[in-house]
């Protein structure tokens, strides 16, 4: 008795709060989706655009999220369903502007240095982080992504569903990015 | 496959991890985000599709009724079937008109149409002026049972010949030996459209159009 009011009282959010939005449609668990995924999303985005059409596309992505979560299945992960959505939200966005029509490994949509960003403090010790911000913009756009996706912590499988993408494409992706920073990386270390 | 190269993986790990907790979203940021999603009233997606679906339920019915009675409309619209051959496969439908031709047994000669219902009335007015003109029709004997049928070089029609006239024509000796099926046949109408003799179109003309 003691323990289901405490559970009541103190509810532990759900395991998957997308299921539980998708079916309920409750605020709450929405809420708890934004606290949990929204900055992962919005660093992503950055990563493929920029600070102000990341949190345009952030915003846009929120909102299907709203009008789409009947469509939420459980069988992939809430996380990996709310990056499609937001990547399939920045290529329309990216396509409306008429940026690039065709994603391929060519595609070479460099994220842009951000004011904000480049006006950041940087220490001695942050030289570091500069140079993998300069490589991992110099990479193409799918590239880039299957770094951050895996960074995320996404699965091949993930990766795949997220992209649309075969798993071959994605692992040769994954390989020429790593070889790519490593040179990259390696350069800016003999520089410095 | 090339070997994971733990210490660059590890790296890049922590550079990452570097980089996400700087490019993160402004806490006022994280409030309009929370404030715009939880006050944005969602789309009623399920409500519409089910109108929409019960919407194109009543359409397919609406479509499905007007076809089964529509059909019943049409006398004579036997053989429905697709009639096989080794020769050829032809399926009724593929046809706006069907001729037979027949002795009845009143013993009098018998010929109908059996129109398709998409068959235009300009058509079968034409159809039946053609009917009524003395001429020769050609077209290939693509099946035999106790009929024949013979795909009309005149696309739209297939004749049906009925035992009864084959029989009869037989009898006046006006129908030539040795046809087989997928033979170029000519057919022979008198001034009122009905059929007088059966014979192998000239060498000339091998197929339509020829």
């Amino acid at each position: 008795m003691l323990l289901s009011i405490k559970s009541w009282l103190f509810e532990t959010p759900s395991k998957d709060c997308m299921a539980s939005y998708a079916k309920s449609g409750d605020n709450r668990y929405l809420e708890q989706l934004i606290a949990l995924y929204s900055n992962d999303l919005y660093h992503y985005l950055v990563t493929q655009s920029n600070t102000h059409l990341a949190y345009d596309v952030s915003q846009q992505t929120w909102l299907k999220v709203i009008e789409k979560r009947h469509l939420y299945q459980g069988q992939t992960t809430p996380k990996a369903w709310l990056f499609k959505l937001a990547r399939n939200t920045l290529i329309d966005e990216y396509r409306r502007q008429k940026h690039f029509v065709e994603l391929d490994e060519n595609t070479h949509l460099a994220a842009q240095n951000d004011k904000s960003e480049s006006g950041l403090t940087i220490g001695s010790s942050n030289i570091s982080y500069d140079a993998f911000d300069a490589a991992l913009k110099q990479l193409s756009f799918v590239q880039r992504e299957a770094v951050t996706l895996q960074q995320e912590g996404f699965s091949l499988a993930d990766i795949e569903l997220i992209t649309q993408s075969s798993l071959e494409t994605i692992k040769t992706r994954l390989r020429y990015a790593k070889q790519h920073l490593k040179r990259l990386l390696g350069a800016n270390n003999e520089q410095a | 496959m090339n070997k994971p190269d733990e210490p660059f993986d590890q790296k890049l790990t922590q550079h990452y991890k570097e980089r996400k907790e700087r490019i993160t979203l402004t806490s006022d940021q994280q409030k309009a985000l929370l404030n715009t999603a939880t006050h944005t009233k969602p789309k009623k997606p399920t409500r519409f599709s089910f109108t929409l679906q019960l919407t194109s339920l009543a359409c397919a019915l609406g479509v499905f009724a007007f076809i089964v009675f529509d059909n019943n409309n049409v006398i004579n619209t036997e053989p429905k079937t697709v009639l096989n051959s080794v020769f050829n496969t032809i399926d009724i439908h593929d046809y706006s008109i069907i001729k037979t031709h027949e002795i009845n047994q009143a013993g009098s000669y018998a010929s109908t149409f059996t129109e398709q219902k998409h068959a235009l009335d300009s058509q079968l007015a034409n159809d039946l002026r053609r009917h009524q003109q003395r001429h020769i029709e050609y077209g290939t004997l693509v099946k035999v049972d106790n009929d024949w049928y013979i795909a009309s070089c005149n696309d739209e029609v297939l004749v049906q010949i009925k035992q009864s006239l084959l029989r009869d024509l037989k009898g006046k000796h006006a129908v030539e030996s040795n046809i087989n099926t997928g033979d170029m046949l000519a057919m022979a109408h008198n001034g009122k459209g009905q059929i007088i003799a059966l014979k192998h179109a000239g060498a000339g003309v091998r197929q339509c159009g020829a």
